[in-house]
């Protein structure tokens, strides 16, 4: 079973390798954007599927690690290979200051809190117009030299397959088991020894990271950074995606991400129907499927098993 | 082992507990009733750390336990069950044990927890529950699973909170036998809350009365049966 497993990611990594090669440069950037979102909802889903923190933050933290990094190459000229980095460690500082605040809180509280974080950040993007350029977006300088969508493609995919190597050994790890007793029942928990402070803020601050780094990659293949990577839209599309892939499962989210990321595209040619169209699906799985894709999966299987 | 000195619990205007004192030896089983709203629980979750005391002292082994964490206190060997269960409801029962067995100091392979845990929860009647979420377990399995994970933490003092609640004459015997012989066999300190009455009677070497967050008596069970205080308390007249 561990084995076939194996094989499977291999083949499917080994497919995304040679994927460029049979996509136009319009069919390379839609990929590009995939990952980003893979990124995005698997690391959110480590918080908020596997420790129950719904955080509204996600975005913002990819908004620290995006700006960091391009603030520091535009005013101090620093390299964005080292302006990441230090923008993934700036969004995991926060992230930890964040999980500390939020201790105490649980469900709606956590949420309001730390949509009140995420705003108090787009707030000063906003208006800090002299560092940031605003709603104009800051331009920045790219990864490669020369820019390459194929080059780009196996930058994000590599950064993807590196952060969902550390969710998957997280939450296969004793890690993971506290983060989903933590999840169940806190007391409980704290009654058979778990850290519960330690788990709470080591998701947070690890969630926070991993969403500096996607931010982080995404703002320089863009070449500009604006306000839309931290912005609330893009918070509910990575919940939407969670979501409708398949919280608390490690697979749901990589589902979810390329599912409606693909599907936004064809939709787009409906102009404002397209959040419509979105809005259907997202209702009609919370009715019908509310363990999203992968729950449908699983049922699926159990019924086959069985009869 | 245990040792609590004057314990006291405000809540708001209301005394839970009030100047308490406890003693415990190692492997001794103690009973501890009163009627409801006597602050049993109360003392439970005082020495289990799940919130502080408003004065008083408590000490473990030598070390105090005041102001310390609930995960701390498991980890210097005092466990834990919750009246009301209170299982990982999302996780399999393997996975309910598990959870105290990769916490405890003594950490080991995977594999040797995996079976540490399943001989676990054999031994509580679990046996063939393995793989089953704990949500599905019914209300006695839920007791026994609430059981089997304190018995993983690997505790020298096992706080129980009426364990046999909802168990029929068979399984109360049971339970009893399991507790006896933790507290024989295994030397574990039991400190053991139960409203029956002829289950806890029957086993406690001592028994300590609490009525209206203040300790009444303690005693041998005989003492404690024809006591008339503890008989007022119960009855009011």
């Amino acid at each position: 079973m561990k084995n076939t497993k194996v094989i499977l990611a291999c083949i499917i990594v080994g497919l995304f390798g040679i994927l460029p090669l049979g996509l136009n440069v319009y069919q390379q950037h839609v990929m590009i954007v995939c990952l980003f979102y893979v990124m995005m909802s698997a690391s959110w889903n480590l918080l908020a599927g596997y420790t129950g923190q719904v955080s509204f933050a996600h975005a913002a933290f990819a908004g620290i690690g995006a700006y960091t990094s391009g603030i520091l190459a535009v005013k101090a000229g620093l390299s964005p290979w080292l302006g990441i980095p230090l923008g993934v460690l700036f969004a995991a500082v926060i992230g930890f200051g964040v999980g500390l605040l939020c201790l105490k809180m649980g469900g709606i509280y956590l949420s309001l809190t730390t949509l009140g974080v995420s705003e108090i950040f787009h707030i000063i993007i906003n208006n800090e117009y002299e560092i940031t350029r605003g709603t104009m977006g800051l331009q920045v300088p790219g990864l490669l030299v020369e820019y390459s969508k194929t080059g780009y493609f196996y930058i994000m995919l590599v950064t993807a397959i590196v952060s969902l190597l550390v969710i998957y050994w997280m939450i296969h790890s004793n890690i993971g088991l506290n983060f989903r007793a933590v999840q169940n029942d806190e007391k409980a928990a704290a009654s058979l020894g778990v850290d519960v402070i330690r788990i709470r803020v080591l998701a947070f601050t690890v969630s926070s990271a991993l969403a500096g780094l996607a931010g982080g990659v995404y703002g320089h293949y863009l070449l500009l950074i604006t306000p839309e990577i931290p912005s609330l839209d893009q918070q509910f599309l990575v919940l939407s995606m969670t979501i409708i892939g398949g919280m608390g499962s490690f697979i749901g989210p990589i589902i979810g991400a390329f599912t409606l990321e693909i599907l936004s595209e064809y939709i787009r040619g409906y102009g404002e129907y397209h959040v419509l169209v979105f809005g259907l699906i997202a209702l009609s799985m919370a009715r019908f499927a509310p363990n999203g894709v992968v729950g449908l999966v699983q049922a699926g299987w159990a019924k086959r098993s069985t009869s | 082992m245990l040792k609590g000195n004057g314990l006291c619990k405000n809540f708001g205007g209301v005394a839970a507990l009030n100047d308490v004192d406890i003693s415990l030896e190692k492997g001794s089983l103690i009973g501890l009733i009163g009627p409801n709203g006597a602050g049993k629980t109360t003392l439970f979750n005082a020495i289990a750390g799940a919130f502080s005391l408003s004065s008083g002292n408590l000490e473990f082994n030598g070390k105090s336990l005041n102001g310390k964490s609930a995960n701390h206190i498991c980890r210097l060997g005092i466990a834990r069950t919750f009246q009301v269960p209170r299982p990982f409801a999302e996780m399999t029962c393997l996975e309910n044990v598990l959870v105290p067995l990769v916490n405890r100091s003594r950490v080991g392979e995977r594999t040797a927890l995996l079976q540490e845990g399943r001989e676990i929860l054999d031994f509580v009647g679990l046996g063939n529950r393995d793989d089953i979420l704990a949500k599905e377990l019914n209300l006695v399995e839920k007791k026994r699973l609430e059981m089997a994970r304190a018995l993983c933490t690997n505790p020298q003092l096992l706080l129980l909170d009426e364990v046999l609640g909802g168990l029929n004459t068979q399984e109360i015997g049971a339970a009893v036998d399991l507790i006896v012989n933790l507290s024989e066999k295994r030397g574990i300190a039991v400190l053991w809350i139960e409203h029956v009455m002829g289950a806890i009677m029957g086993a406690a070497e001592r028994i300590i009365v609490l009525d209206q967050g203040e300790k009444l008596m303690e005693g041998t069970p005989e003492e404690v049966a024809h006591d008339p205080r503890v008989i007022h308390a119960y009855l009011g007249a």
